[in-house]
């Protein structure tokens, strides 16, 4: 696999204190990558010194093997072949959507061609031609905006929280419909985002980025289950934190009994401080006496604390008899009332962690 | 309705006069000789505003040169001379000037802010993400500008010169004293000379005509303009261009040179002939007389406009039906009526129907009630709009009836802006000269009379204390237009994240001149 975007020791700002602090990534051909970080991680500013609007104060930036940004080189956006697709699609407002999908097309092609109409059929807006911008719902707007970055077929494309603007169940469709286009496409891409489910669900590798550096880069099922850092494992999903009294061979003593710990976190660390477990490791088992001390699944009992029910699946906090609050994620509902005495069983492995720096 | 009564009136009492004195008045080398000059006075103001305003408002929109805000005040700073006393102070300073030229000149320096301050705007709100998406699609500074950053913001451009070639159309005072046989100026001759009646009102029908016909070619050029922005996310400002040494100095320099000519030059004149007048003694009491008259004829005429305005302005900004959209275009075409002709009109309305109010002063007040109805629609629409509807309702609700759900939550509310409409009408209204000259009372004098009778028998020294309190006067809608440009903070959170700058929405609003 060829390399397609490189970044190497960048160091971008605004005057001030850098904003991007150092980052270095590989990016290979055709893949997929989402860039997750909170607002003012630097993310957004990170993906615009790639696209050429700011220029890096250090560090150099190539896209298929030329630099297009180092100490003595620097390619504006214009020759960079590089498509974006902005937060809110920016299209230009006096041009219908055939204008806007034509605009980076050369002259020639930009009416005649075919191209446009194979575009608005690709992202599945045939026969909208002659519509206006400000006709378009988001959705639309959006689906535009990316036929617009695709139509002089870029080296590489960018998305800028491109589904931020539109309502949870459009959100879902689009994005959906985007990935499964690209990789037919195969464009190289870069998604920017600060929505956790967005980046896992549609990247093939997600790059973990906070206070201007990137922290973890990893297939989607890694960043989730194998977090490198508690900052990633808490950014990423719901997280069971419970402290450790003890540690014995691969287990460690916690309200919850003795859980089992991934090996290599108890090799790495020398006492870890904490463990980590998704809720859905966790189970419920309505009658207390089930799973008995003696047994070798952990487990713990408690009360029902709360239900927060979704429909598809259902948080449930659990108050342990010593104190200590646990969230449980269930399939559908839990079959548990508030008040319930219930027991709490874990099942895999938990992540070890040194005690967070309060 | 009620604005369309004059101009309905006079087509009645035009048709009236009979098909052949309509032709003979129509068909002669003067009326020919009257729009060619009006023409081409209009385009030459227009070709004007469009060299002084757009090197500016890219100065002050686009790039780093120092001084901004400073000279964003001197831009609009010209709204506030009346342009009539403008061309006073030049005349005065210049007695030798005269004809097209100088009324082009003048004219000019006098609307162009009409241009400037709304593309300055239009530049500085433009989203960054057009011309970053042009940039990523391959285009360079150049093709961006021509293709994204121009057509973006043309409907500003083309909306400000709307506003000042139907201005300059309108306008007498500064064709008069520049002896320019423009419409306004032979409509007011003809109808001084009281025995050709017919030809004023034949061509103040053409003038209308023409001032129609600049608003639907406006309506054309502008496209449509749609909605600037789509979305509603974050906005990033565009980034300011860094100036060399050379360029720095070379757009201080038309800055500077710009500030003179528009505000110098009419500041030192009138400084001088104060100086003089000082010399020679002084009237006060007559002064004190005309202000008390400007304001008498104003105050009632404001008080009409909003009167009728209020109606139109609720039902414009809560429901937007054909119907509605119909009444409120109709005012607003009252832009396009020039006090000449409103004047000219009513003078024959109140002959013909009701003798007793002819040359009275609720006459000259309707006037300025049909002449500025626009401005106080304007004004107190956009406040109520700006109010929810959900508080109305939320008021209705816990048992409010309609009427006083309206007083205490929406009109509440909108009061300020509804005020701000009333004295606009005011201050513009002090400002009107034909139709007060048309319409007034034997006797009954307005600031801008008596410096019309002072600059029509060259007593130019004696003009200048009524052209300083004009332009005292006329300085509240300018300073409250700078205030509004200068900038709230944006009422609808569009900060930045991700370190943007936040961008501010400006809020332009079109603030008439003098007429």
């Amino acid at each position: 696999m060829t390399v397609s975007l490189q970044l190497r020791d960048l160091v971008v700002g605004y005057g001030g204190e850098p904003v991007v602090r150092g980052v270095s990534l590989d990016v290979n051909h055709g893949d997929f990558l989402a860039v997750l970080g909170a607002s003012g991680s630097g993310k957004t500013t990170l993906l615009r010194a790639i696209a050429g609007y700011l220029r890096p104060t250090s560090g150099s930036i190539s896209v298929e093997g030329e630099i297009v940004a180092g100490p003595h080189t620097w390619i504006p956006p214009e020759k960079r072949h590089i498509g974006v697709v902005p937060q809110e699609g920016a299209l230009f407002p006096q041009l219908d959507v055939a204008g806007n999908i034509g605009f980076g097309l050369p002259r020639r092609q930009r009416r005649t061609s075919k191209r446009v109409s194979e575009l608005l059929e690709m992202v599945g807006l045939a026969g909208l031609e002659k519509a206006r911008p400000d006709e378009l719902s988001g959705g639309q707007q959006q689906r535009v905006a990316l036929a617009r970055a695709l139509a002089p077929a870029p080296k590489l494309l960018l998305l800028d929280e491109p589904f931020s603007s539109l309502d949870a169940a459009l959100r879902v469709e689009v994005r959906t419909e985007v990935h499964a286009l690209l990789s037919e496409i195969g464009t190289t891409t870069i998604l920017v985002t600060h929505d956790q489910e967005e980046a896992l669900s549609i990247a093939d590798r997600v790059a973990v980025m906070s206070v201007g550096q990137i922290e973890q880069v990893d297939s989607p099922w890694r960043i989730y289950e194998a977090p490198s850092t508690l900052g990633i494992a808490r950014f990423v999903g719901d997280l069971v934190e419970l402290p450790v009294e003890q540690v014995r061979e691969d287990c460690a003593l916690t309200a919850l009994g003795w859980v089992p710990v991934t090996a290599e976190d108890l090799r790495a660390g020398a006492s870890p401080g904490l463990i980590a477990l998704r809720p859905e490791q966790l189970a419920l088992v309505a009658d207390r006496f089930v799973g008995a001390p003696q047994d070798a699944t952990p487990s713990a009992v408690g009360i029902v604390e709360a239900i927060r029910y979704h429909g598809h699946d259902s948080l449930t906090t659990v108050r342990l008899d010593d104190g200590t609050s646990v969230a449980v994620r269930a399939a559908g509902g839990a079959g548990v009332a508030v008040g319930d005495q219930v027991r709490v069983v874990v099942t895999g492995t938990a992540r070890a962690f040194a005690d967070p720096v309060v | 309705m009620v604005t369309s009564i004059p101009l309905l009136y006079l087509l009645v009492r035009t048709l009236d006069a009979g098909g052949e004195s309509i032709v003979a008045a129509l068909w002669r080398e003067r009326t020919l000789d009257t729009t060619v000059t009006s023409l081409t006075l209009v385009i030459g103001v227009i070709i004007g505003c469009l060299v002084l305003a757009v090197p500016t408002a890219w100065l002050l929109a686009r790039t780093s040169i120092p001084g901004r805000s400073l000279f964003l005040v001197t831009a609009a700073l010209p709204l506030a001379v009346p342009s009539y006393v403008m061309a006073y102070a030049w005349i005065a300073e210049f007695p030798a000037m005269s004809g097209l030229w100088a009324a082009i000149w003048v004219m000019s320096l006098a609307t162009f802010p009409y241009v400037a301050i709304p593309l300055t705007a239009a530049l500085r709100n433009q989203d960054a993400g057009q011309e970053e998406a042009a940039r990523s699609l391959g285009l360079g500074p150049l093709a961006t500008a021509r293709r994204v950053t121009i057509p973006m913001a043309w409907p500003a451009a083309a909306a400000g010169l709307l506003l000042a070639a139907l201005y300059t159309l309108s306008e007498f005072g500064t064709v008069a004293i520049f002896r320019v046989d423009a419409f306004t100026r032979v409509i007011y001759t003809a109808y001084r000379a009281s025995f050709d009646r017919t030809s004023a009102a034949v061509l103040s029908l053409l003038l209308v005509a023409l001032a129609l016909l600049l608003v639907i070619l406006e309506a054309r050029v502008r496209g449509r303009s749609g909605r600037w922005r789509l979305g509603s996310g974050v906005r990033r400002a565009v980034p300011r261009q860094q100036l060399s040494g050379r360029a720095k100095a070379l757009g201080l320099l038309w800055l500077i040179s710009l500030t003179v000519v528009s505000l110098g030059v009419p500041a030192w004149s009138l400084t001088m002939r104060l100086l003089e007048t000082r010399r020679f003694g002084f009237d006060f009491t007559e002064l004190l007389g005309a202000l008390a008259g400007s304001i008498t004829a104003s105050a009632i005429g404001a008080a009409i406009a909003i009167a009728l305005a209020l109606p139109i302005a609720i039902l414009a900004a809560r429901y937007t039906s054909r119907v509605v959209r119909g009444i409120e275009g109709a005012a607003f075409l009252g832009h396009a009526l020039p006090g000449v002709v409103v004047g000219l009109s009513l003078v024959f309305l109140t002959l013909a129907v009701l003798p007793a109010a002819y040359q009275t002063l609720i006459t000259l007040a309707f006037a300025y009630a049909v002449l500025f109805l626009p401005k106080a629609i304007g004004a107190s629409r956009s406040s109520i709009a700006a109010v929810p509807p959900a508080l109305e309702s939320t008021a209705r609700s816990l048992g409010r009836g309609p009427v006083r759900a309206w007083m205490t939550v929406t009109g509440r509310l909108a009061w300020p802006g509804i005020a701000a409409g009333a004295l606009l009408v005011l201050l513009t209204a002090m400002k009107e000269l034909p139709a007060t000259l048309m319409l007034r009372p034997t006797g009954f004098n307005t600031l801008a009379t008596e410096l019309w009778s002072r600059t029509d028998v060259e007593a130019f020294g004696d003009a200048a204390p009524y052209a300083l309190a004009m332009i005292l006067l006329a300085s509240v809608p300018a300073w409250l237009m700078g205030r509004w440009l200068a900038g709230t903070p944006g009422t609808d959170g569009q900060t930045g994240t991700e370190h943007d700058e936040p961008v501010h929405v400006q809020q332009v609003t079109y603030v008439g001149g003098a007429r």
